[in-house]
């Protein structure tokens, strides 16, 4: 089931594992760090790409096709997902006149 | 050392010589000017004269179409394996395709109802 | 290879998607929009695929699996769609003159909930994980726009951002998991992953690939369920969101969740792995805890049944503690869980339709204050409003009490005493918060700054029904809890425990 030998020529899992990792995690902390939207959408946009790297990283060292596909699917939902949160984005702003989330603090309690 | 790497490393090692190179030559080559004129400063010496700043707001107009743009532009990973194996996936994967399509079709239909696509 | 025929078994959710579409070419399209007939038809798509579901339910006898196996058909997914289509119908009817009173006319309302309602009745029968995790997308981003969508309102849109971006972030963690399973074995079948680990010798401790996938799963599905201690958004949310929103998502997202989740933890994981049963206790603990005492100490209706959903997560947890390890058919109490969610649904949504009542100018004013004399001025809605929360507290003879009765027994026939001892505690705080607001209703006095209920038809119908179906179920629960406990048994059909 598991086959190495396309990765030969290349870095090994890990290593391709390690750079998704980081990139998840730099992901996560610009969600729960930055305090601008935008900034916080592509702190998203980062952890989903870093999901990207580690499927196709496993396709190839599984040698099969499934992590690919689920790739591609992968980028179009996070697509729509980041194109909804700019809209909600937008819709914040007119009512708000700002995007800084520590403004946003009407529903407390 | 693994070939791959080898070149990999050769390449970084050729593209840090020639961007250093660039620069080293410059200094030593080039004519200093001994006068600070104020055109020296700007962002494009002999070009256009920049107006504003670069830090402005876009009006989400641009967004609204970018993302209708990237939406559909997006749908052509799921077309482009299918267009390359339609021979293999026979007759059913066509009319899958035709009903994915006509999905997104109506998708479309519904941006420019809304006036979505209008540059007001 | 794909065959035709096997269309029939999504036959309901192809249902809900075309009608949705229908709705919208109607609303949009032509812009002669009428909301009762795009009520209507919206409600006739969710009664055909009941139809669709109910002829599925028994030409199935035996679970099979369908569309190369990334799609389980088996009664766990019919019990589950059954749920999500009567809290979108609910979520319908209320939303039909909530939306015109606080002036929001979007023709896109219904067919979003209809997309909602398909993405949701897909998530309960996937039995692959990209399958399971393509739902929740459908889902999740109807019901954030769904969020937002008073657009005046502030909170709305506060409540829709709040969402979004804990959403986003849970799906990160969730498809990240996906990814690290697949690593593991190179399959994302739920089933796979039951019998991967059904091997000898497999096991978290040999796979850390698995394992880190398996704990960014639980993460992802956590914040999705609001589970402690991922669950801070939800009271935010739900209290931002209209009214017939909060409806829609306390019942018809949380039972999606649920089931998607249950169906992961019971098919491929809590049977061979004990070291999942102290996580999940100690999650079971704190979602019981947190949602319970927060409740407390609410003085908005709304913003305290979302604290008390965060509690009826932590009970629906505390059963899935006692799964046994042998096999499902060792503690047929489990089926508790459906039965649960159903009661849940019913009793929230007929809450809920109480709720939408409370509007002043076009604003939503929910404060449990309001309640004040409403015994006096309108009997028949305060006994039906206590009536639910009474079914919510799990006070007998109510659907509330039966469900909750099962799942105690399912803790506690698995084993799991002290996660039981827990979960009374919270159900000993929970009737006294229910009781808060009746007390307010037959007790206390009109507010002086009184506003006419806005009662509506729909919503009345919402609320007589959920009552009576509160109260029936609760006096004869028995063929209903057979059914439910058929539909959770069926998931031993996948292997695992």
């Amino acid at each position: 089931m598991t086959t190495t030998a396309g990765l030969a020529a290349g870095p090994g899992l890990h290593a391709w594992l390690l750079l998704a990792a980081v990139l998840f995690c730099i992901g996560i902390y610009g969600v729960l760090s930055r305090r601008n939207l935008v900034a916080i959408l592509c702190s998203v946009e980062l952890m989903a790409n870093a999901v990207n790297i580690n499927l196709v990283a496993f396709s190839r060292f599984h040698g099969d096709l499934l992590g690919q596909a689920f790739a591609l699917f992968s980028v179009a939902l996070t697509v729509a997902e980041v194109g909804i949160g700019l809209a909600i984005v937008i819709l914040v702003y007119r009512a708000r006149k700002g995007i800084d989330v520590d403004e946003l603090d009407l529903l407390r309690g | 050392m693994d070939p791959a790497w080898l070149s990999a490393l050769t390449f970084l090692g050729v593209a840090f010589v020639v961007a250093a190179g660039a620069l080293v030559g410059a200094r030593l080559l080039g004519v200093k000017s001994r006068v600070d004129v104020p055109t020296r400063r700007d962002t494009y010496e002999c070009g256009e004269e920049p107006e504003g700043v670069a830090w402005v707001r876009f009006h989400p107009r641009y967004y609204l179409v970018a993302l209708l743009f990237v939406l559909f532009d997006v749908e052509t990973v799921f077309i482009l394996p299918w267009a390359l194996n339609l021979d293999d996936l026979g007759l059913l994967a066509l009319v899958e395709m035709v009903v994915f399509v006509g999905i997104l079709l109506l998708g479309w239909a519904y941006a420019v109802r809304k006036g979505a696509i209008e540059w007001q | 290879m794909f065959d035709p025929g096997e269309l029939n078994f999504i036959g309901p959710e192809i249902a809900v998607f075309v009608f949705a579409l229908l709705v919208l070419v109607h609303d949009v399209m032509f812009k002669q929009r009428n909301a009762t007939i795009s009520m209507g038809v919206s409600l006739m798509g969710l009664a055909t695929a009941a139809v669709l579901n109910l002829l599925n339910m028994q030409a199935v006898d035996v679970p099979r699996e369908a569309f190369a196996g990334a799609m389980a058909v088996d009664g766990f997914g019919f019990f589950l769609n059954f749920i999500v289509l009567l809290a979108a119908a609910g979520a319908l009817l209320i939303s039909h003159d909530f939306l015109r009173r606080i002036d929001v006319d979007v023709p896109e309302f219904n067919p979003l909930v209809l997309f909602v309602a398909f993405g949701m009745m897909l998530m309960g029968s996937a039995n692959d994980l990209i399958l399971l995790f393509i739902s929740l997308e459908v889902m999740s981003l109807g019901v954030y726009v769904l969020c937002g969508i008073n657009r005046g309102e502030l909170a709305s849109a506060e409540a829709a951002l709040k969402y979004f971006v804990m959403g986003a972030f849970a799906s990160g963690f969730l498809l990240m998991g996906i990814a690290f399973v697949y690593g593991g074995i190179g399959s994302t079948r739920i089933s796979a992953v039951a019998q991967w680990f059904a091997i000898e010798g497999n096991g978290i401790a040999g796979n850390p690939l698995i394992g880190v996938g398996v704990a960014l799963l639980l993460v992802g599905f956590g914040f999705k369920v609001a589970a402690a201690p991922f669950h801070m958004w939800t009271p935010d949310v739900y209290q931002g969101a209209p009214t017939p929103v909060t409806a829609f998502m306390a019942t018809g997202v949380k039972a999606a969740a649920f089931a998607a989740l249950s169906r992961v933890l019971l098919v491929a994981l809590l049977g061979q792995n004990l070291e999942f049963h102290t996580a999940l206790w100690l999650i079971a603990a704190g979602t019981i805890l947190m949602g319970n005492i927060g409740a407390l100490v609410q003085d908005d209706l709304k913003r305290m049944l979302a604290y008390s959903s965060i509690g009826h997560a932590g009970y629906l947890l505390m059963a899935l503690v006692g799964a046994p390890a042998a096999g499902l058919a060792d503690n047929p109490r489990l089926g508790g869980i459906l039965f649960y969610l159903l009661a849940y649904t019913v009793m929230t949504v007929g809450a809920f339709a109480v709720l939408s009542f409370f509007t002043r100018d076009g604003v939503e004013d929910t404060r449990i204050s309001r309640l004040g004399g409403l015994a006096d001025r309108h009997p028949a809605v305060a006994l039906a409003l206590s009536i639910c929360l009474l079914s919510l507290a799990g006070v007998p003879p109510t659907m509330g009490f039966v469900g909750k009765f099962y799942l105690f027994a399912a803790a506690i026939e698995g084993g799991a005493i002290g996660i039981a001892v827990v979960g009374a505690i919270g159900g000993a705080i929970g009737i006294y918060y229910y009781l808060r607001p009746i007390v307010v209703m037959y007790m206390h006095p009109e507010p002086a700054d009184r506003v006419e209920l806005a009662m509506n038809p729909a919503a009345l119908g919402v609320l007589g029904v959920a009552t009576v179906a509160v109260l029936v179920f609760g006096l004869v629960p028995g063929s209903l809890i057979e059914v439910a406990q058929d539909s959770l048994l069926s998931l031993a059909a996948w292997g695992g425990v």
